[in-house]
């Protein structure tokens, strides 16, 4: 006869996963939220193929080839990732998960499904004081899901979770304050009168018990 | 209870990083360690640290009820005069507490003994609630371990509950949840805290400490300029109270978890005044305030503890007024304690301690802590346990 079982009978695994934790952001080109562009929203436009960018943009083929390159790169790098495919089918929906093999580990990802891609224009000042307009590109990988557990089913979204939109929008609004969403207050507000005891370190230990 | 060794999961390392455990080692030193397990009797669970658990649970709280009418003892705990009120309102407005852990010395025979209760900030809750549970049924599922293992760890369940007891209790659907930066494992505690409050249907908004505002008319602000009405702070009182806006957190409207009257219940002059009210109890070790030490004999082995420390920092032990062992550390100026010493139970070359959980007044799980040393300090390896028999 069983005795009853003293600890916890099931956990709910799928909502215990961390693929959407925020990740650093490798700096330049895939730094598109934390870039100096602003308060004004950017329009990116997400393409599923260097083909879908390049006719889009005809004389950008060598930036929209780039953009994917580092967009593949990127979603290798902070894409969700699986040790069991059914558990990235679970998310993700079936057929929709690849095997990845990188630096000594392996694991099942979802493909990526498009990429986001946008132009920002810098000016910069030369060495005579006058303004010069400078173009850059900015991409994220983009992701979506087929599977119908998943809340983000038949959307766009980002590596960090965030939503885009359905799969039948292309062109997207993205700004800086999406991450940091700070509505103008008018009152005073002063901050740092907490964690003065804990003196800074690297180390990663903790201040609890 | 004895200490097993079994193969590790093959690529448990790669599911730590699916599952966001990014602590499992700290400064390139193994802290989760899954080579051996403990195993444990049914019997050995149940009479000698759950029972137990919930008495000595029960008599700290008969001491908290104590001290916090008393400006004298409040005093003996180096709570500063300006808080003693706040103090004694939180406990008699019951503010609802959340978890604690008791740090407690058994070697599988004989009572247990209370080291110290950490109820204010303890941490090592998800390796217990969370990895060790997923670790045990992955070695029943594998074969390396009978399907009649069982874990002392109902952790999880009960956390999810209390944080919705917590949140009507409140009236607030909102907790924010905030520590210190810097801290991988602080954050990684506070993360696990946070599912299990969604798990409960709250939102959970995460602020780190240093960034909490505060208005000209004392309401705590999170980064969106937000009102925080209730928040999980893994961040000891002690220290909040010496700090800028420490009086300002204590009579503010702000509900914090855990509440303020846990200054007195996770505080170490706690251990001496369990000793002077509760005598001889089985489960205790003979301890006494500083300042009483004159009265006791002190031949023998003692441990000699700052009333603040953390992690087993500033810990020394002495043996017949010579100091045989000690630890650095930060701690101490504010006072200390004296306890009886009792070595921790010896494995191989390691010295086993056991944390035994509570959610609120619940017993609710174990966790075993290895050291090297006598004193379990933060380098301590975390090793799962099992229920046979």
């Amino acid at each position: 006869m069983m005795n009853e079982s003293k600890r916890t009978a099931s956990i709910a695994l799928p909502q215990m996963r961390k693929w959407f934790a925020v990740k650093p952001l490798a700096v330049g080109i895939s730094a598109i939220f934390l870039s100096g562009c602003g308060e004004e929203p950017e329009l990116a436009s997400i393409y599923t193929s260097i083909d879908e960018c390049a006719s889009d943009n005809p004389n950008y083929m060598e930036e929209c080839t780039s953009a994917y390159k580092e967009a593949k790169d990127e979603a290798l790098r902070t894409g969700p990732k699986f040790l069991s495919e059914g558990d990235c089918e679970f998310e993700f929906g079936q057929d929709n998960c690849e095997y990845v093999s990188n630096q000594g580990s392996s694991f099942f990802m979802p493909f990526m499904a498009g990429y986001l891609m946008s132009e920002v224009i810098d000016e910069v000042g030369d060495a005579l004081g006058k303004k010069k307009k400078k173009r850059r590109y900015y991409m994220q990988p983009m992701f979506t899901s087929y599977s119908r557990r998943s809340s983000l089913r038949g959307r766009w979204f980002n590596a960090s979770g965030k939503d885009f939109g359905s799969l039948g929008r292309r062109d997207v609004k993205v700004y800086q304050s999406d991450f940091k969403k700070k509505p103008t207050v008018n009152r005073t507000v002063k901050r740092g009168g907490f964690g003065k005891s804990v003196a800074r370190s690297s180390s990663s230990r903790s201040f609890g018990g | 209870m004895l200490r097993r060794d079994i193969a590790p999961r093959q690529h448990w390392q790669a599911l730590a990083q699916e599952y966001g455990f990014n602590f499992h080692t700290i400064n390139g030193e193994p802290y989760w360690d899954e080579s051996a397990y403990y195993q444990f009797t049914l019997e050995q669970v149940e009479r000698d640290i759950e029972d137990p658990t919930q008495e000595l649970h029960e008599m700290c709280l008969h001491v908290v009820d104590e001290v916090v009418q008393s400006p004298a003892l409040l005093t003996d705990f180096c709570i500063p005069e300006a808080f003693h009120e706040a103090v004694h309102d939180a406990w008699l407005q019951r503010h609802p507490s959340l978890y604690s852990r008791l740090d407690l010395v058994y070697d599988g025979k004989g009572p247990a003994k209370l080291l110290e209760n950490n109820a204010d900030t303890p941490t090592s809750l998800y390796e217990s609630g969370f990895w060790q549970w997923l670790w045990l049924e992955q070695c029943v599922d594998g074969g390396t371990l009978p399907q009649s293992a069982d874990q002392f760890n109902s952790l999880q369940e009960k956390l999810i509950m209390r944080f919705r007891d917590i949140a009507n209790i409140h009236q607030q659907k909102v907790m924010h949840f905030s520590c210190a930066q810097d801290s991988a494992e602080d954050r990684g505690t506070v993360q696990y805290l946070q599912d299990c409050a969604a798990q409960a249907g709250l939102e959970t908004p995460f602020i780190f400490i240093d960034d909490i505002g505060v208005t000209e008319t004392h309401r705590f602000l999170d980064l969106d300029d937000l009102p925080i009405h209730s928040a999980f702070k893994l961040y000891p009182w002690e220290f909040m109270l010496s700090e800028e806006f420490g009086e300002i957190a204590a009579y503010s409207s702000t509900k914090w978890v855990e509440p303020l009257w846990k200054s007195v219940l996770s505080n170490k002059a706690l251990m001496p005044l369990l000793w002077s009210r509760f005598t001889g109890h089985p489960n205790l070790l003979p301890s006494f305030l500083h300042k009483d030490l004159d009265k006791v004999d002190k031949s023998g082995k003692w441990v000699k503890k700052p009333i603040f420390s953390r992690e087993g920092a500033n810990i020394m032990i002495i043996d017949n007024n010579e100091v045989v062992a000690q630890t650095g550390g930060q701690y101490g100026d504010e006072g200390v304690i004296f306890q009886q010493f009792h070595a921790l139970p010896k494995f191989g070359d390691n010295y086993t301690l056991i944390g035994s959980w509570l959610v609120n007044d619940m017993p609710a799980g174990m966790s075993i802590r290895e050291d090297n040393s006598l004193i379990t300090q933060d380098s301590s390896r975390f090793v799962p346990h099992i229920i046979l028999g």
